[in-house]
């Protein structure tokens, strides 16, 4: 047996490439030895299996030269031994032979072998199969490092998004109460969604809510909802935040998609004046929002704006639409993804399914829990559906 | 000897030529370059010391009919007579150890015996080839 000058189990790119010879044949053995030794080759060689096991994992070899027909363990079943074994299976496997059916050579792929050799050994071949092995293992080896580090990379991005979204959920408000009591959900599907909304009483007398929705996922999406809330929440926007239309308009300007990756967003935006009991809005091609009156024997308005998605077009223009607000009314605002659910068949859902499921679950949303009522109705409408995209949904309740 | 037909027995023969194929010896030679005595006399003593082991086996598996251990002794004999350039042993034990794998109704006693003789001649002619011998 041929020990290495090395006891490092490790093989570094500067170490000559390692190959274990398994032959009980002696004299075939050495002579593969000789030869493989003058190309500055570390050899390891044994005459058995169950000790080629033993030294491979000792020092993982890059390439074995292993004979097919052995007392106890032949050349297959330390073909399989390797293969079987995460730390040995990256080693180039080649069988020495002397069948040269093509039954036996399928048996041997079976087994895991990545080439055969067959006995005689021609030294020229010898060689070159060792050199392709050589360069197949290495190349292995250098997408193994590259997957390691591309999952090393996912994982940290994975992290910041994970963060980011944290992030985000930070800045959306909570549950608010008083002479408008607000109860909103934000369920991104993917770490990081598009959506972003808010409401706050501007002053005593308006009370502002919308809801945006920028186009795909991920933090490029994020940015610009996030700008939009910061933007509104601050108050730096040069526009009076009580005209919907104005702020749509000043927005559209700020957000124009080829400054912004191709993204654009849509947006629902209203301001509920208590003292008048009216509420102003205006939309940015965002499904239309619900205002629902207290009273059942009352028809539910669907308050559809006129504008285009914010940053499609820099000379987009938008208006703004009054209603009156019967007492006890609640306003239902939400984005697409709450009803573009993918349902078995490839189904997707729809705006007017949405809509007559609203309808239909009036009483139910007027309740305490109303919100998480429809939410389940939702899911109970269409067993096994998926949700494929971000959903937010807000209700605000102006009694 | 077990029972071969007689038109075998009377064709076995000793063939008159070097067992030792002379283009092959040259190609090893060349390969072991300036260390071929010394490794030559490792490779011949391993191969005498192996056949003795494997010709007690073969000659044993042709007594009990034993084909498993017959086809096991011939090929580890066939290959490392191969590599010293023995090439007509390989070929017979190629015979051999195909007849067994295939023909399992046959005994190829006339090819056994002609496969011992033919070892016998190897391992003169090899200890005559051991570098240093006289």
């Amino acid at each position: 047996m041929t020990f290495p000058d090395q006891t490092s189990s490790l093989q570094s790119a500067f170490e000559p490439a390692t190959i274990l010879l398994v032959d009980d044949d002696r004299i075939h053995s050495r002579l593969l030895e000789i030869r493989l030794k003058t190309q500055g080759y570390r050899i390891l060689s044994v005459d058995s299996g169950e000790r080629a096991l033993e030294q491979a994992r000792l020092f993982p070899p890059t390439v074995i030269l292993c004979d097919w027909v052995m007392d106890d363990m032949d050349g297959l079943d330390v073909c399989r031994a390797f293969k079987a074994d995460s730390n040995l299976e990256a080693g180039h496997f080649i069988l020495l032979t002397t069948r040269s059916r093509m039954e036996d050579r399928v048996t041997g792929l079976d087994c895991g072998a990545d080439d055969f050799l067959s006995k005689p050994v021609d030294p020229d071949e010898l060689l070159a199969r060792v050199r392709s092995g050589i360069r197949l293992y290495q190349a292995n080896e250098r997408l193994k490092v590259l997957a390691e580090e591309l999952q090393k990379q996912k994982q940290r991005l994975d992290k910041e998004l994970a963060e980011a979204a944290s992030y985000v959920k930070s800045l959306l408000p909570g549950e608010i109460r008083g002479p408008v009591t607000v109860d909103s959900r934000f369920v991104p599907v993917h770490e990081l969604g598009g959506d972003s909304y808010d409401y706050f009483w501007f002053d005593e007398d308006h009370f502002v809510i919308y809801l945006a929705d920028a186009s795909g996922h991920g933090l490029a999406a994020a940015l610009p909802s996030i700008s939009v809330h910061n933007q509104l929440r601050s108050r730096s926007l040069p526009v009076d935040l009580r005209d919907p239309a104005q702020v749509l308009t000043a927005l559209n300007a700020a957000f124009q998609m080829d400054q912004h990756q191709g993204r654009y967003l849509t947006m629902w935006y209203g301001v509920f004046q208590l003292a008048s009991r009216t509420l102003r809005f205006a939309s940015a091609g965002h499904p239309p929002a619900l205002l629902c009156p207290g009273d059942s024997s009352l028809p539910m308005h669907w308050l559809r704006g006129q504008g285009t998605a914010l940053g499609l077009f820099d000379d987009a223009t938008f208006s703004s639409d009054e209603v009156a607000v019967a007492l006890g009314s609640f306003l239902l605002v939400y984005s697409d993804g709450i009803y573009e659910v993918l349902k078995p068949a490839g189904l997707i859902g729809s705006l007017p399914e949405f809509m007559n499921l609203v309808e239909g679950n009036r009483t139910l949303l007027h309740g305490e829990g109303g919100l998480d009522g429809l939410l389940c109705q939702i899911s109970a409408s269409a067993v096994g559906a998926e949700f494929m995209d971000d959903y937010s949904v807000i209700k605000a309740t102006l009694c | 000897m077990d029972h071969a037909s007689q038109s075998e027995v009377t064709a076995v023969h000793v063939d008159p030529i070097d067992p030792i194929d002379p283009a092959a010896w040259d190609e090893l030679q060349q390969l072991l370059g300036s260390e071929a005595d010394s490794v030559l006399r490792e490779l011949i003593d391993l191969y005498l010391e192996d056949a003795m082991r494997l010709v007690s086996s073969i000659v044993l598996a042709q007594q009990h009919k034993d084909r498993y251990t017959m086809i096991m002794a011939v090929h580890a004999l066939r290959s490392p007579s191969a590599s010293l350039g023995a090439l007509r042993l390989a070929s017979l034990g190629r015979q051999v150890e195909d007849g067994l794998r295939f023909d399992p109704q046959h005994w190829p006693h006339l090819l056994v015996d002609q496969m011992l003789i033919e070892v016998e001649r190897v391992c003169l002619s090899l200890r005559y080839r051991r570098p240093g011998a006289l």
